[in-house]
C-alpha cells in the first residue's frame, strides 16, 4: 500500500466468517450478483437531491462499515480495511426531457446495468448512488451496496437516520457526525466466544442428522440457464386477513411469536413432502448479541444463517410443538453466532453436502412504515438480492402476513413454488382452526386437491361382469369361431373347439381321478399347446393351478410344493423327474393320461365363480421362502377384459407368448387372446434364450402383439433384429427406458408400458408410450383406483414421491397360508367404501399434473431383475444357512437402466473359512439362477448403524477400482509440496494425489488459504476459480494442468469454462459459509 | 479389485477379481492365467498392472494361484499338471459367473499358455504371451539357469550343490515333484484341445529357443495376430533372473488389443 493510502487507514482487522464467505463467493464469480444489494423507490414531491446527498455524506463519515474495503489478495487471511475519508459516488441522470414511457424503461435498465457491474471489493465505499429525475417532482433512487457491510436491520436503520438528516439539512440546521460504535468491536467479540461450548450444542442439535432435507418435486423444464437472473424468481402471496389474524391470535395464545409458527408449518411441510420425521432447513438470525453492548444500534453485517433441526413425533399436539420450535430458537441465540462452515463441519452430513436446502427468513419489519420525510413521499419501492440457496421462504410481518417465495427455476417451477405456498397456508389454517389436533391430523392438500386425486383420477368404474370368468369368456369364443385358430406350438395348430373339448375331456379326467374343486394343482410343463389344455382343464374342474418353472432347482420346487399342500401335479416326460418322490400324485401329459382313461368330453359341470381361486403363482419372500399369492376369477377377469379395451386386443390379433408360466404376465400372453377370438402362438423355450432364434420366430410368424420384458426387448435389439411395423408391443416386469424405448418405436407399431404387482394381478395401470414424452407407467386400469400416500396413508400433492396404494377388481386374496403378510401388505382403504382392500406395492411413484403416475423407485430391499421379482432377504436368508457364515447381506447396484447386478456380502463365523465357489454351490442347489449373487466380497465386520441395523451405504461396492483412484500418494515435487499444504490447512495426513480437497474435509474458506499457500510456496499462480473446478479439486489434476498451461486461469475464460464454474460454486459444499 | 478363496473348502484357490470401472455395453472378461516357478515371480507385477489398466476400461479381469502356487492352498511338490488344468476350469468358471459373460478370453504367459492350452475349454480369444510349447526345452532351460545360479560368485560366496529329495527336485527355490517335471518335460501341445475363435501371440523380442515348436503350432492355427514389443530381459539369462518384467509399451499393446476387441 502507498504511504498515501496507508494515511487514510482507520482500521485493519478480519473478516466474520459469515463475511468471509461472501467474499468466497463474490470474488470466485465476481459477475454473478449474489450479495449484491439494490434498494429501488420513488421520490414524489418536493424532494432535494443535493440534501440527500448530503445526508449520505454524513452517513459516510458516521459509519465505519460503509468506509470499509476488503484486502486479501497477498494475505494469508483476507482483512477489512476502514478508510478514513472515501469520497460518496454518486450520479445524477436527468431524464425528464424523455417521454414517460421511456423513463421507466431506462430507469430498468440502469438498474439492471448497475447489477452487472458488481462491486471491486478492494475498493471503498461497497456502495454507489444514482438519482434521476423524471421531473420536478418525480425522481428515482437506486442504492446498490455490498451484503458485505450490511444487513437487513443496519439499512433499515441507516435509512431511518438519513432521512432525519435530510430533514435538517433541508432545514439549515446543524446535524452532529459522532463516530458511531465500530463495528470492530463485533468481531473482537467474535474472537472471544468459546468455540467449544458452541461445538458441543451444535454437535447436540444436529446428532443423528446425516442429510439434508431435499425436496424433490417434479419439474418438468428445469432451467440450465448460468445466468441467476435467469434462474432466480419469486412468487409472493398475501395471506387472508382471516389466516393472519387467527395466526396472530395464535401466537398470543401460546406466547410465541409468528415466526415460530410459521417454521413450525415449514417443517411440517418439508416433513410431508419428504415423508420424513427428522428435518432441516436453515434460518437467518439477527446475530446481534445480547452481551455486546450497544449492537442493537451497530452497522454491519451481524446476520448468520443457521439450521433449524426438528424431529417430528406425529402424535404430538400442534401447540407443544410450536412451542417447541420457539424454545429451540431461544436455545440457538446464545450459538447463533457459530459460523455455518463450523456448525456444518460439527455435524454427520458430509462436506461434500449442504447442511440444508432452504430457508425461512423472517424479514425485519421496521416500528413504522417509512413512507416519506419532508413531505417527499416514498413510493415504489422495490429490492433486489440474488441468495444461493434454491429455495427460501421471506415472511414480512404486517397486518397481512406476506410470504415471499425465492426459488431457483433449475429445481421448481411456478406450479411447485405455488403448491408450495398453498400446502403451507393449509397446513398453518389448520393449526391456527385446532392447535390441540395432533400434528398427523394437520392438513396438507386443499379439499379440491384430495377430490381430483381420491376420486376424479380414480374415475375408472366399468360394468364388468366379475362372475363372468375367463374360462367363460374363452368357452364364448370357442362356441362363436370353433374352427379359428386359438393355439400355435411350432407346427401344430389348434382350433378352439379342440382346445375346448380336450380341456373338458381332462377337467373330466381330473374329477373322476378325485382332484377336488377348489384344489391346487402343481403344474411343471415344458412349454407345448398341452400345456394349454392342462390349464384349462385345471380351471374348468374348478381347480387352481401352481406354476412351477422347470428351471428352478429342485429344492425350490419342493418347497413351494410343500408349502402350498399341493397334492397333484401335472407334467410330462420333460419335467418329471423334478417333481419325483413326494407325497402328491403325478398326471404325466406324455403318457396322454386323458385319452387313456376315456374320459369324458362333455363340459365339466363345475361351476366356478368369481370368487374361486384361478391361479396362485410364488413370488421371492423377503424372510427367505417364496410365497404364493392367491388370484381369485374374478380378478383375472377384470383384468383380461380392462386389457382388451387398452392396449387392446381383437380376433385378428396373434400373440407370441414369451413368457415362462411361473411368471404372472404369461396370464395375459396365454389367455388374453382366447377370451377374445385371437390367436396365441407359443414359443418354445429354446427360442426364449436366444436373440437371434427369437428374432427369427417374430419374422417367420404373423404376429401382432409380443408382450416382454425389458430385458428380452433389449435381447432381441442386440441380435440385430430389425422390428416390425405392424406389432403392438407390450413392456413390463421392470423400468422402461428411455433410450429403449426410443429403439423400440422406431421400428414398431406401438409401445405399451405395463406397470403391475402380482398382488393386484399382473398389470394395473398402463400407458402408450411416445417418442416426446416422458416414460410413466400410466393410468390405472378399469375398476382399479391408485393413491400416492405418505407412511401414514396420508395422500400426498402432485409432483411429491410417496408409496403406490392400489385399490379395485385387482386385488388378490393375498398370500397363501400367511396371515399376517397379508395383513401387512393388504390393508383397509380408507378412502373408498366400494373398494375396501388396498395393497401397498413398495414403490415410490409421483403423480403427474395430469393424473398419470411416474415410477422412481423402490423403497424396500426388492429389485427386479430381467422382470424377476426378487427379495434380498430371500438370498441373505439361504446365505445364512451356511454354517461358515454369521451374518449376510445382499446389495443391487444399478449399472444401467436395465442392469442391475447382485453383490452378496458375507461375515464368518469366528475360526471359519469358506471359498466363494462352495457359497455359489449352495445357492445353486436352493435358488433360481436369477436371484444368485454374481459378486461375493467377505467383510470383516457387517457395519451396523447405531440401531443394530445393517448399515447398507457403508458397504464397499465392488465395482470401485480401488487401485487407480484414491489414497495414490503424491509422486513430482509440486504434487508433494502440494499435499503438504492440503495436510497442514485440513488437518489430516497422507492425502493421495486423486483425494478430493472437499471430500478430506476442505472447504471454501480454506481454499482461500491453500491458495495463497500453494502461491507463495511454489509459485504456481493459481486462481482461486481454479480450485473450484470439478476436474481441478485433485492434486494430480492440478498439476497436470499447471503443466499443459500455466495461463490457465485466462484460457478458463476464453474457453467459457466461467459457467461451469457458477455451477460448481452452485453445487453443495460450496455454499455454506 | 476384490480378493477371495475359491474352489473347494479343503483346497482353497487364491484369487483376485478386478471389476470394470466402465460397465454397460461392450464389456469384456477376461483370465489370466500366470506362468509358474520363478517366471511367476517375475510377471507378477506386470499381471497386477495389466489387470489394472483393463478393469479400468470395460474389461472385467480375474486372476488366480495355481495349487500349490502363490497365495493358494498347497506345496507346489504336491501339484500336479492335471490340478492345474482343473484350477483353470474353475477360475474360468469364476470368471463367468463374476461378470455374467459367458464367452471369455484368457490371456496365459509362459508355461500357463500350455497350460491353458490343454485344458478343453471354448474361448472368445487366447493371448498366448511367450508361450512354452517344448516341455522339454523349458525344463533344460529352467534346470540350466538353477546350476548356473549354483556356481554364481555373485550370489554365493561358495559353491552350491544342487539339492535333490526323493521324489522331488528343487530348482529357482521351487519343489518339483519328479512327475510334475515329468509332465512338464512332456508338454507338448501340437493338439490343442483349447479352441478359440481367435488367437493372439504375443512376442516379445527374445522369447527362448522355443521358436520352431511354437512355429509348427501356431502355424496350424487359423486366425492369428501377432502382438510384438521389446523385452527388458530374455526369460533364460541369469542376470535376468531375479528383475521384474514390466514391459509397459507391450502390456500397452495388449491392453488396447483387448479392449477394443
Amino acid at each position: 500500500m502507498s504511504s498515501k493510502k496507508s494515511d487514510n487507514v482507520e482500521a485493519i482487522y478480519p473478516l466474520s466468517p459469515l463475511q468471509e464467505g461472501m467474499l468466497y463467493h463474490s470474488i470466485s464469480d465476481p459477475s454473478s450478483a449474489v450479495y449484491l444489494e439494490q434498494y429501488i423507490c420513488h421520490f414524489r414531491g418536493p424532494f432535494r437531491p443535493e440534501c440527500l446527498k448530503a445526508a449520505w455524506e454524513n452517513a459516510l463519515q458516521r459509519h465505519d462499515v460503509l468506509r470499509t474495503l476488503v484486502m486479501w489478495k497477498r494475505k494469508d487471511k483476507p482483512l477489512q480495511v476502514v478508510r478514513k475519508t472515501v469520497s460518496l459516488p454518486w450520479t445524477e441522470i436527468d431524464l425528464s426531457d424523455r417521454p414517460n414511457a421511456d423513463q421507466q424503461a431506462e430507469f430498468n435498465n440502469l438498474i439492471e446495468a448497475d447489477r452487472q457491474k458488481g462491486f471491486e471489493l478492494t475498493t471503498a465505499p461497497l456502495m454507489r448512488f444514482s438519482v434521476v429525475k423524471f421531473s420536478d417532482q418525480h425522481y428515482g433512487f437506486l442504492l446498490s451496496f455490498h451484503h458485505l457491510i450490511l444487513d437487513g436491520w443496519s439499512s433499515a436503520m441507516l435509512y431511518k437516520e438519513v432521512y432525519s438528516d435530510y430533514e435538517k439539512i433541508l432545514n439549515g440546521e446543524t446535524v452532529q457526525i459522532e463516530k458511531s460504535q465500530p463495528y470492530k468491536r463485533y468481531i473482537s467479540w467474535l474472537q472471544a466466544q468459546d468455540k467449544e461450548k458452541a461445538r458441543e450444542f451444535w454437535t447436540q442439535q444436529l446428532s443423528g442428522l446425516q442429510a439434508a432435507t431435499q425436496l424433490d418435486i417434479y419439474n418438468p423444464q428445469p432451467v440450465t440457464s448460468s445466468n441467476e437472473n435467469e434462474r432466480f424468481t419469486k412468487i409472493e402471496e398475501l395471506l387472508s386477513p382471516e389466516l393472519s389474524d387467527n395466526l396472530y391470535a395464535l401466537s398470543r395464545k401460546l406466547n410465541i411469536t409468528v415466526n415460530s409458527i410459521i417454521q413450525a408449518g415449514w417443517s411440517i411441510l418439508l416433513a410431508r413432502y419428504t415423508s420424513s420425521n427428522d428435518v432441516v432447513f436453515g434460518t437467518v438470525v439477527s446475530g446481534r448479541p445480547v452481551d455486546l453492548p450497544g449492537s442493537q444500534e451497530m452497522l454491519g453485517l451481524f446476520i448468520n444463517t443457521v439450521p433449524v433441526r426438528t424431529q417430528i413425533t406425529e402424535s404430538s399436539p400442534v401447540a407443544s410443538y410450536i412451542k417447541d420450535i420457539h424454545q429451540q430458537q431461544l436455545d440457538i441465540r446464545d450459538y447463533e453466532y457459530s459460523p455455518l462452515v463450523d456448525i456444518h463441519g460439527w455435524s454427520e452430513v458430509p462436506r461434500t453436502q449442504n447442511l440444508f436446502e432452504n430457508l425461512v427468513v423472517f424479514e425485519y419489519a421496521s416500528d413504522e412504515e417509512e413512507q416519506g420525510f419532508a413531505d417527499v413521499a416514498i413510493t415504489d419501492e422495490d429490492s433486489f438480492e440474488l441468495t444461493n440457496f434454491p429455495l427460501v421462504l421471506g415472511v414480512c410481518p404486517s397486518k397481512q402476513l406476506l410470504f415471499r417465495l425465492y426459488y431457483d427455476l433449475a429445481l421448481y417451477d411456478h406450479h411447485a413454488a405455488k403448491q408450495l405456498i398453498t400446502h403451507l397456508q393449509t397446513i398453518l389454517a389448520s393449526f391456527a382452526e385446532n392447535p390441540d389436533q395432533i400434528l398427523s391430523d394437520v392438513t396438507l392438500l386443499t379439499e379440491t386437491e384430495m377430490n381430483t386425486q381420491i376420486v376424479g383420477w380414480n374415475e375408472t368404474r366399468q360394468s364388468f361382469d366379475e362372475q363372468n370368468t375367463f374360462v367363460a369368456l374363452f368357452e364364448a369364443q370357442a362356441k362363436r369361431q370353433p374352427e379359428k385358430t386359438a393355439v400355435i406350438f411350432n407346427d401344430e395348430k389348434i382350433s378352439y373347439q379342440t382346445l375346448s373339448a380336450e380341456s373338458d375331456r381332462f377337467a373330466n379326467y381330473l374329477s373322476e381321478t378325485g382332484v377336488e374343486k377348489g384344489s391346487l394343482v402343481g403344474v411343471c410343463l415344458a412349454r407345448s399347446s398341452s400345456m394349454m389344455v392342462a390349464l384349462l382343464g385345471i380351471l374348468k374342474a374348478g381347480c387352481a393351478y401352481l406354476p412351477l418353472d422347470p428351471d428352478y432347482p429342485a429344492e425350490r420346487i419342493h418347497y413351494i410344493l410343500d408349502d402350498a399342500n399341493v397334492t397333484t401335479v401335472v407334467t410330462d416326460d420333460e419335467s418329471a423327474n423334478l417333481v419325483q418322490g413326494k407325497s402328491f400324485s403325478l398326471i404325466n401329459l406324455s403318457e396322454n393320461p386323458a385319452q387313456n382313461n376315456e374320459a369324458s368330453y362333455e363340459p365339466n359341470d363345475r361351476a366356478i365363480g368369481g370368487d374361486d381361486i384361478a391361479y396362485v403363482i410364488y413370488t421371492s419372500g423377503s424372510t427367505g421362502k417364496p410365497k404364493g399369492v392367491v388370484v381369485p376369477h374374478r380378478s383375472v377377469a377384470n383384468f383380461i377384459q380392462a386389457m382388451a379395451q387398452t392396449p387392446g386386443i381383437s380376433e385378428s390379433d396373434t400373440l407370441l407368448a414369451v413368457t415362462t408360466l411361473s411368471f404372472d404376465i404369461s396370464v395375459l400372453e396365454l389367455f388374453l387372446p382366447l377370451c377374445f377370438g385371437a390367436t396365441v402362438d407359443i414359443a418354445s423355450r429354446e427360442t426364449l434364450t436366444d436373440g437371434i432364434k427369437l428374432s427369427q420366430r417374430i419374422e417367420a410368424s404373423n404376429i401382432t402383439i409380443m408382450q416382454a420384458t425389458p430385458a428380452t426387448w433389449r435381447l432381441l435389439l442386440s441380435s440385430q433384429w430389425p422390428g416390425k411395423r405392424d406389432l403392438k408391443v407390450l413392456c413390463g416386469g421392470e423400468a422402461l427406458s428411455k433410450e429403449l424405448a426410443d429403439a423400440l418405436l422406431s421400428n414398431i407399431g406401438e409401445l405399451w408400458n405395463m406397470y403391475g404387482p402380482t398382488e393386484t394381478t399382473v398389470w394395473s395401470l398402463t400407458e402408450k408410450i411416445s417418442a416426446d414424452k416422458d416414460i410413466l407407467i400410466g393410468k390405472p386400469i378399469a375398476n382399479t383406483s391408485l393413491y400416492v400416500l405418505d407412511p401414514l396413508h396420508r395422500p400426498l400433492p402432485v409432483g411429491v414421491p410417496g408409496e403406490l396404494y392400489i385399490a379395485g377388481a385387482g386385488v388378490t386374496k393375498g398370500y397363501l397360508d400367511r396371515d399376517t403378510l397379508t395383513k401387512e401388505r393388504f390393508i383397509d382403504n380408507p378412502f373408498s367404501d366400494s373398494h375396501a382392500i388396498m395393497y401397498r406395492t413398495g414403490d415410490l411413484v409421483r403423480y403427474r399434473t395430469d393424473g398419470s403416475i411416474e415410477y422412481l423407485n423402490r423403497l424396500d430391499n426388492q429389485v427386479k431383475i430381467r422382470g424377476y421379482r426378487i427379495e434380498l432377504g430371500e438370498i441373505e436368508s439361504r446365505l445364512m444357512e451356511i454354517d461358515e457364515i454369521r451374518l449376510a447381506v445382499v446389495s443391487a447396484f444399478r449399472i444401467s437402466a436395465e442392469d442391475v447386478r447382485l453383490v452378496g456380502y458375507y461375515q464368518l463365523q469366528d475360526g471359519t473359512s469358506l471359498t466363494v465357489t462352495v457359497i455359489r454351490n449352495h445357492l445353486k442347489k436352493v435358488l433360481p439362477a436369477y436371484m444368485i449373487p454374481q459378486n461375493f466380497m467377505e467383510i470383516k465386520k457387517i457395519p451396523l448403524t447405531p440401531n443394530g441395523k445393517v448399515d447398507r451405504k457403508k458397504l464397499p461396492s465392488p465395482f470401485s477400482n480401488v487401485s487407480l483412484s484414491n489414497s495414490e500418494p503424491p509422486e513430482t515435487a509440486m504434487e508433494k509440496k502440494i499435499a503438504a499444504i492440503w495436510q497442514e490447512l485440513i488437518g489430516i495426513q497422507n492425502v493421495g494425489r486423486h483425494d478430493n480437497f472437499f471430500e478430506l474435509g476442505g472447504h471454501s474458506l480454506l481454499s482461500m488459504q491453500t491458495i495463497i499457500r500453494i502461491r507463495d510456496e511454489t509459485g504456481y499462480q493459481l486462481d482461486l476459480r481454479t480450485i473450484a473446478m470439478e476436474d481441478l479439486q485433485t492434486i494430480a489434476h492440478l498439476c497436470e494442468v499447471h503443466n499443459e498451461n500455466p495461463d490457465q486461469a485466462q484460457d478458463m475464460e476464453q474457453k467459457g469454462l466461467m459457467n461451469r464454474l457458477k455451477q460448481v460454486f452452485m453445487k453443495p459444499g460450496s455454499r455454506n459459509l | 479389485m476384490n480378493p477371495y478363496y475359491f474352489s473347494s473348502s479343503e483346497t482353497p484357490l487364491y484369487g483376485v477379481y478386478h471389476s470394470p470401472a466402465q460397465m454397460g455395453a461392450n464389456e469384456k472378461a477376461i483370465l489370466l492365467c500366470p506362468p509358474v516357478g520363478q517366471d511367476y515371480i517375475r510377471t507378477h507385477r506386470a499381471m497386477k498392472f495389466l489387470a489394472d489398466q483393463l478393469s479400468a476400461g470395460s474389461c472385467h479381469v480375474f486372476r488366480f494361484d495355481y495349487f500349490g502356487t502363490g497365495d493358494s492352498s498347497g506345496d507346489m511338490q504336491d501339484a500336479d499338471i492335471t490340478v492345474w488344468q482343473n484350477n483353470i476350469r474353475e477360475a474360468a468358471t469364476e470368471l463367468i459367473d463374476n461378470s455374467g459373460i459367458t464367452e471369455i478370453d484368457i490371456l496365459a504367459v509362459r508355461f500357463g499358455a500350455a497350460l491353458a492350452a490343454s485344458v478343453d475349454i471354448s474361448v472368445k480369444r487366447f493371448f498366448m504371451w511367450d508361450p512354452v510349447f517344448d516341455g522339454r526345452q523349458y525344463v533344460e532351460e529352467i534346470e540350466k539357469l538353477h546350476t548356473d545360479m549354483l556356481h554364481d560368485n555373485d550370489r554365493f560366496s561358495t559353491q552350491q550343490t544342487h539339492d535333490k529329495n526323493d521324489g522331488h527336485v528343487e530348482l529357482l527355490g521351487y519343489m518339483y515333484s519328479n512327475n510334475l517335471i515329468d509332465a512338464i518335460r512332456n508338454t507338448c501341445p501340437e493338439n490343442m484341445t483349447l479352441t478359440a475363435r481367435q488367437y493372439y501371440l504375443v512376442d516379445s523380442a527374445d522369447s527362448g529357443s522355443d521358436q520352431l515348436m511354437r512355429h509348427s503350432i501356431l502355424n496350424g492355427i487359423n486366425k492369428l495376430e501377432t502382438i510384438n514389443g521389446d523385452m527388458p530381459a530374455s526369460w533364460s539369462e541369469l542376470q535376468n533372473l531375479e528383475i521384474a518384467y514390466l514391459p509397459f509399451r507391450l502390456i500397452n499393446q495388449v491392453k488396447e488389443v483387448i479392449l477394443q476387441g
